[in-house]
C-alpha cells in the first residue's frame, strides 16, 4: 500500500484509503500481515477524490462518483461514502462489475450496487437501479 | 434473427475452421422480439475475465460485419447493446455473443461457440481467421 494512504475510521473500525481504494489489515495463512482491498465502507469520510471523479444527480441531490463508489459532500468539504443512489447516471463503470441476468434482464453488480446501461448524450452510460 | 444468426454462423465457420474438436455454434433468442427495428449498436463493457486479444479481434470482426449491413455504431443512439466474452474463467474455450435491447435491457439473442485455438496459430493467423470469417 502506498505511503500516501490515510486512515479512515467508521464505527470504531479503522480502514486505509488511497487514491479511491479502501483497504483493511489482513493476516494470511502464514501469519504475515498485509492489506487487502475491500468495498468502500458506507460512512467513510475522505478529504479528496482522485482526478477523474464524476458528479451525478439523483433527484435533487448531487453525488460524487469514483471507482464504483458514490459520495456526498459534507459541510466540512469532505466526501462521505453513501449507498449507490437509484437514478444516478455515470459515464464509467468500474472494472470488476459483474454482468448478471435476472429474468433475462441485464444488470451489472458492483459490490451490491446494480447498474444498467443506457444511451445518454450520445454515449453509453450506466444508471443505478433497484436491486433485481 | 437471420442476420444475427448469419453473423455467428460466419464467425463459427471461419474462426473454427481449424478447430475440429470445437462443438458447433448454438444460439437462442427471444421469439417475440422484432429484430427488424434494431439498426444501431454499441458495446457493453468487457468482463475482466475475457481474453483481451481475442475479444478485440471478435469485436473488430463483428463491427465490420454489422456496419457492412447498414448497422450504425456511433453517431446514432444504440438500439442494441452487444457483449462479447472470449475465454477466461467464465467461459473457458468458448466465445459468447449476447445482444440486449437498449430500452428494455432484455436479452434478445445469445450465441456461443466452442473455441480451441488452432495448434501453433500465430497472432497474424488469428487475425486472418477473424477477418476471413467475417
Amino acid at each position: 500500500m502506498a505511503v500516501t494512504a490515510i486512515v479512515v475510521s467508521v464505527n470504531n473500525r479503522n480502514y486505509h484509503y488511497d487514491n479511491g481504494v479502501y483497504y483493511e489489515e489482513s493476516t494470511n495463512d502464514s501469519g504475515q500481515k498485509g492489506y487487502v482491498a475491500i468495498p468502500a465502507p458506507i460512512g467513510a469520510k475522505v478529504p479528496s477524490l482522485p482526478e477523474g471523479y464524476e458528479t451525478a444527480k439523483a433527484g435533487s441531490n448531487t453525488y460524487y462518483y469514483y471507482g464504483g463508489v458514490f459520495y456526498t459532500k459534507d459541510t466540512d468539504g469532505k466526501y462521505v461514502v453513501v449507498q449507490g443512489p437509484v437514478g444516478a447516471v455515470v459515464k464509467n463503470m468500474p472494472d470488476g462489475a459483474k454482468e448478471e441476468y435476472h429474468n433475462d434482464i441485464l444488470y451489472y453488480n458492483y459490490n451490491g450496487v446494480y447498474f444498467q446501461p443506457k444511451s445518454a448524450n450520445g454515449a453509453t452510460q450506466f444508471q443505478v437501479v433497484e436491486h433485481p | 434473427v437471420k442476420i444475427l444468426s448469419t453473423i455467428v454462423a460466419l464467425l463459427g465457420i471461419g474462426l473454427f475452421a481449424g478447430c475440429s474438436s470445437a462443438p458447433p455454434p448454438v444460439y437462442d433468442y427471444d421469439q417475440l422480439a422484432d429484430f427488424s427495428k434494431y439498426r444501431s449498436f454499441d458495446w457493453l463493457p468487457v468482463q475482466e475475465s475475457s481474453d483481451a486479444y481475442l475479444t478485440d479481434r471478435l469485436k473488430r470482426a463483428v463491427v465490420m460485419n454489422l456496419t457492412a449491413r447498414g448497422y450504425l455504431q456511433g453517431g446514432a443512439p444504440p438500439t442494441l447493446f452487444i457483449s462479447v466474452k472470449a475465454g477466461g474463467a467464465d467461459a473457458p474455450e468458448a466465445l459468447v455473443l449476447t445482444m440486449v435491447d437498449e430500452d428494455t435491457k432484455r436479452r434478445l439473442w445469445e450465441g456461443s461457440m466452442g473455441f480451441v485455438p488452432p495448434h501453433g496459430a500465430s497472432p497474424n493467423d488469428m487475425d486472418k481467421a477473424c477477418q476471413n470469417a467475417v
